[in-house]
Parts: structure tokens; sequence; C-alpha cells
């Protein structure tokens, strides 16, 4: 697990030694808005569709694993995580 | 469901048992304490997981369900287990930790006193339970005499076994020769490499492993762990009390909520959160073991 | 071993750091575990409100919406924050986390009108299991948001006296791990607790 860990951080682009630019990442912005997007889209199918109840958990339910996705994959984003660094702490 | 989970236990477990017995195929063994130890430990368990097996069947569990078979089943496999490894480990170890072995001929004395007294008692607790004594009663019935009072015979040698164990530790305190070398079993595996008893940096030099079992193999080649040539100054932590501090208040907060003892639980747990504030606002980073001290404590450890 | 991630960020710089954050992963994926259980005992009590009222009597769907976009915002803040720690402004950072932080206590506080409503209402700790697993999950987690809150004070003070060097740095991007880990158990809460209660 080491050995990935450290192929990662010696990958490493980003960090210290880039320009002070301060604009946000426009990723981060962009999963920003989805997460809000993907938490009406649930509220509404809850309590303003006309679904049956069956539908509504399944669909409610999916729309929580597929925002838990994008906040892992903003979490990255946002502390400069590369996917592989993720996956190679779980080694 | 309870049908489906024992399985999940049973049958890796199974394995294991067939991983134990390759393992010791073939092999020299030594009869010594920590071995027989680990090789009661095996038929023990056997009888507690078979028996396990049969708690799984949904239909006899009916019969099974909380009587004395399924304490007999359960202090098979937990005592077996765990108390069976913890001797093993402690009587194997502990030269390492104390710097002599336990005696072995008191050591085989509290082995066999205390298996047998186990067997004895807990044997006859599957019949218990067969014949329908439940358990979580104070009272017996006549007809479950005998065999109660042959497994209170057993505890008896199991209480034996462990007073013997314990006049061990004090006796070989005494008497045992001290340990020279650090490898007091001829061991396969690292910890032995280090001289006892053990430096609180542990390992002078990070030893580069190339093989399976490398202390053998370094042991073949004539070479140790040590190298004087890539020595570097260590970084350990400094001593420090909040550990203990802290973990004691969390131990007298948790007492505390045992009781419902609400008032003082959250005393404690205020406690708790102020050692966590002092923890987080402690820069303390520590200091280096330096390599004269390390060549020094080395050199004198390993007669060099 | 240290010199060869001179390229790595701040938190990442020392074997210390890195150890500090591995075993931070541990932690969370103890808490994942912490938090199913939860979850589990709320799935096989659910409905089994006795003679308490039921949820879908008592969820508003427009305080829970707000709460979640509460704590959303914050871990969106939180990630802004480690953007400027990343870019080594120390305002920058400061500034964010405690944006962060008073998104939290919003939560907190709507979270704490909530349990106090519901109370008054007659759905207590103890009226029911089904009421027991709801106090018990939804408060685990707001007891969570509590902590992370203390602990980011405690950081933004250490922040202010010492800037942004390896051990604070290493601090803050802990306490961002933690801080994203809860909006994930959030968005769960979410769903499976006030829009299937308000549901079914």
């Amino acid at each position: 697990m080491d050995f990935y860990l450290y192929k990662c951080l010696l990958d490493w682009d980003g960090g210290l030694n880039v320009k002070p630019n301060k604009r946000i990442p426009t990723q981060h912005i962009i999963g920003f808005v989805l997460s809000l997007v993907l938490t009406i889209i649930a509220a509404w199918t809850a309590v303003g569709s006309d679904l049956s109840t069956n539908w509504i958990i399944t669909i409610i339910m999916a729309l929580a694993i597929i925002q838990a996705g994008i906040q892992l994959v903003m979490l990255c984003i946002s502390l400069n995580l590369k996917a592989k660094t993720v996956t190679s702490l779980g080694i | 469901m309870f049908s489906v989970s024992t399985m999940l236990i049973a049958v890796p477990t199974g394995v294991k048992i067939f991983n134990w017995l390759g393992t010791l195929y073939k092999s020299k063994i030594q009869f010594t304490t920590p071995m027989l130890w680990a090789l009661a430990f095996i038929p023990s368990f056997v009888i507690g997981g078979v028996t396990g097996v049969m708690l799984g069947m949904a239909a006899a569990d009916y019969q099974f369900h909380n009587s004395y078979f399924l304490i007999a089943h359960f202090h098979y496999v937990l005592i077996a287990g765990t108390v069976f490894a913890c001797f093993a480990g402690l009587e194997y170890w502990y030269p390492k930790m104390f710097n002599h072995k336990l005696n072995e001929k008191f050591g085989k004395l509290s082995f066999w006193l205390f298996v047998i007294g186990f067997h004895v008692t807990f044997f006859p607790q599957y019949f218990l339970g067969l014949d329908g004594m439940p358990r979580r009663i104070f009272d017996t019935g006549p007809e479950w005499f005998t065999l109660n009072f042959i497994s209170t015979i057993g505890a008896f040698g199991m209480g034996l076994g462990f007073a013997i164990f314990v006049f061990n530790i004090y006796y070989s305190y005494r008497n045992s020769k001290r340990e020279t070398t650090g490898d007091s079993w001829d061991g396969r595996t690292l910890e032995w490499a280090t001289p006892t008893p053990v430096p609180h940096y542990n390992f002078a030099t990070v030893p580069t492993i190339s093989s399976l079992d490398a202390f053998t193999e370094m042991k073949k080649r004539n070479e140790s762990t040590y190298d004087e040539s890539k020595l570097e100054p260590i970084h350990m932590p400094n001593n420090t009390g909040q550990p203990i501090i802290m973990m004691a208040l969390l131990f007298m907060s948790s007492f505390a909520l045992v009781f419902e003892w609400i008032t003082l639980a959250i005393i404690f747990l205020v406690g708790v959160l102020v050692m966590m504030v002092v923890r987080s606002f402690d820069d303390d980073d520590g200091h280096h073991v330096e390599v004269d001290e390390i060549k020094e404590t080395e050199r004198q450890l390993r007669g060099l | 071993m240290e010199s060869n991630v001179k390229n790595a960020p701040l938190e990442y710089q020392t074997e210390h750091s890195q150890m500090s954050i591995l075993g931070f992963w541990i932690f969370l994926a103890a808490e994942v575990v912490l938090f199913s259980t939860l979850f589990a005992t709320y799935a096989v009590l659910f409905g089994r409100t006795a003679d308490a009222p039921l949820p879908s009597e008592l969820f508003e769907i427009d305080i829970v919406l707000i709460m979640t976009f509460l704590l959303l915002t914050s871990s969106f803040t939180c990630g802004i924050a480690i953007h400027q720690m990343r870019h080594g402004s120390k305002k920058g950072l400061i500034t964010w986390l405690i944006i962060t932080l008073v998104l939290g206590l919003g939560f907190l506080g709507f979270e704490i009108y909530e349990f106090v409503h519901y109370t008054h209402e007659g759905a207590t700790l103890p009226s029911s299991a089904y009421w027991s697993s709801f106090y018990v999950l939804a408060g685990t987690h707001g007891l969570h948001v509590t902590l992370g809150i203390g602990w980011a004070i405690l950081l933004l003070i250490q922040l202010v006296k010492k800037g942004i060097t390896n051990v604070t740095s290493r601090k803050v991007f802990i306490i961002s791990l933690y801080w994203h880990f809860l909006d994930v158990i959030w968005i769960f809460i979410f769903t499976s607790v006030y829009l299937i209660g308000m549901v079914v």
C-alpha cells in the first residue's frame, strides 16, 4: 500500500509549486450544483410526484447513491487527490 | 437467518483447521509448553465447532436452544480459541518480555491440569443439555446431579492448573536462567532478531526482508538484522501521561454509564473532552535517539 | 523517505502526517460501520411507532431541505478552504473555514429546533421503538457535527497562532475528510429517514 501511496505522491503535479491561483476549480462548482439539483429532484420525487411508493423508494435511493458518488468525486477534486491515491489507501 | 450466519462462520473455520494441520504436517514439532497449548486448541476447538454446526441446524436447534448444550458449545469455542491462545502466547513471548522463560516442568503440569480440567468441566455439559437442563437456573434437579458434580470437579482442576501457572511466574522469576541472545526458541520470525530486553526503540536498523521466514535465512547466512553502518537517528515520541489519563477518564465514564449515573458520566466525559483539547494543542514533536546511543546500547546487548 | 515527496502538498510532507491521514481513513471506515448498524436498527424498527405520532405526520420537507442545503454548502465551502490552504492563503483558509462553521452551526440549530418540535408533538426518545432508533441515528450524526464544530474551532485557534505549517495543514486536511464524511452520512439520512418517512 505504501508503495502506491508514494507513487501517487511522486506523480503529484498540483500542490505547493503552483502559482497562487485562487480561482475555485470549475469541476468543484459543477459538483456542488449537481448535488443541490439531485437533492431537489429526490425531494420532489418523494413529495410532489404521483409514483407508487416502491418506485419512489427505488428512485430516491438510487439518487442518494449517485449523490454519495458525486460527493466522493468532489472530495477528490477539492482535496486534489487522484483516484489512484484513494484506491491505494484502500489496499 | 442464523443457520446461514452459522454456516458462514463454520465453513471457513473448517478450512482453517486444515490450514493448521497442514502447517504441522511433516514438521519437526518441539513439544514445549506453548506448542502444547497450540496443539490442544485444535481438537478442543473442533469439538466446539462441530457442536456449533449442530446448533446451526434450525430444526435441531429447537431442542438445543438455551440448554446446557449451548453453554458447553460456546465454552469449548471461547476457552479453546482465546484462553488457550493467551496461555500459548504468554508462555511463548514471555522471554521476550521479561528476559527469562517460564519453567517448563510447572508449565506442563499447569497445562495438563487445565486442559483435562477443561474437558471434564464442559464435556458433561453437552449431555446435560441433551438431557434437557436449561441455562441460567440456580437449582438443578436430582437427575442432573452426577454430571454437574463431574463438571464441578473439572472446574477445580482448571483452578488448580491456573494456580500453578501463577506460581510458575513467581518460581521462574526466582529460578529461571536469564536470556543472553534474545532468540529464546530458535525462532523464525523477526521479533527474535532484537536483543532481550528489547531496546525502547525496537529495531536499530529496519530489517530488509527478502524471503519467507527472513530471520531463519539470516541465521543460515550468519547475518543479523543489525547493521552498524546503516544506523540513523531514530525518531521517538516523548513520554507523556496523556493517553493513560484519557483512557482512565473514558473508563470511568463508561463505568458510570453502565449504572446510569448520568451526572458522573457527564463530568468524566467533559474531562475526556478537555484531554482532547490538551492533546490538540500539544505540539511536542518527540525526540531522536542519537546514533552513538544506539551503538552503545546494541553493542552492550549483543556483546559485540 | 521524506525527501521522496517534496512535490506533494504540505500535509503529506512528513511520514508522521501520511500515517495520520491514513489512520483517519481507517477511523472513517469504523465510522461507516457505526452508522451502518444505526441505519440497520432504524430499518428494522421502521413503522413500530406504537401510540406515538407517525413520522409522516411530523416530518416537514422545507426544514429538512434547508438542513440538507446548509450541510451540502458547508461541505462545498470546506473544499474551498482546502483549496485556499493549497495556495498558501492563510486568510482565505480561515475565512472559508469560518463560513463552513457558521453553516454547520445553522444546520445544528435547525436540528435542535426539529427535535424540540417533535418532542412537543409527543414523539420522544422513549415513546416508541421507531422514535428511539430515529433519535439515536439522527442524534449520533448531530453529535458528530457538534464535535466537528468544536474541533474546527480548536484548529482555527492554532491556524491563527501558527499559520499554515506541516502540522496545521495536516490537521485541517483531516477535519475536511471528516466534514465530507458527515455530509455523505446526512445524504443517506435525508433519503432513507426523512424522504421515505414522508412517503410511507
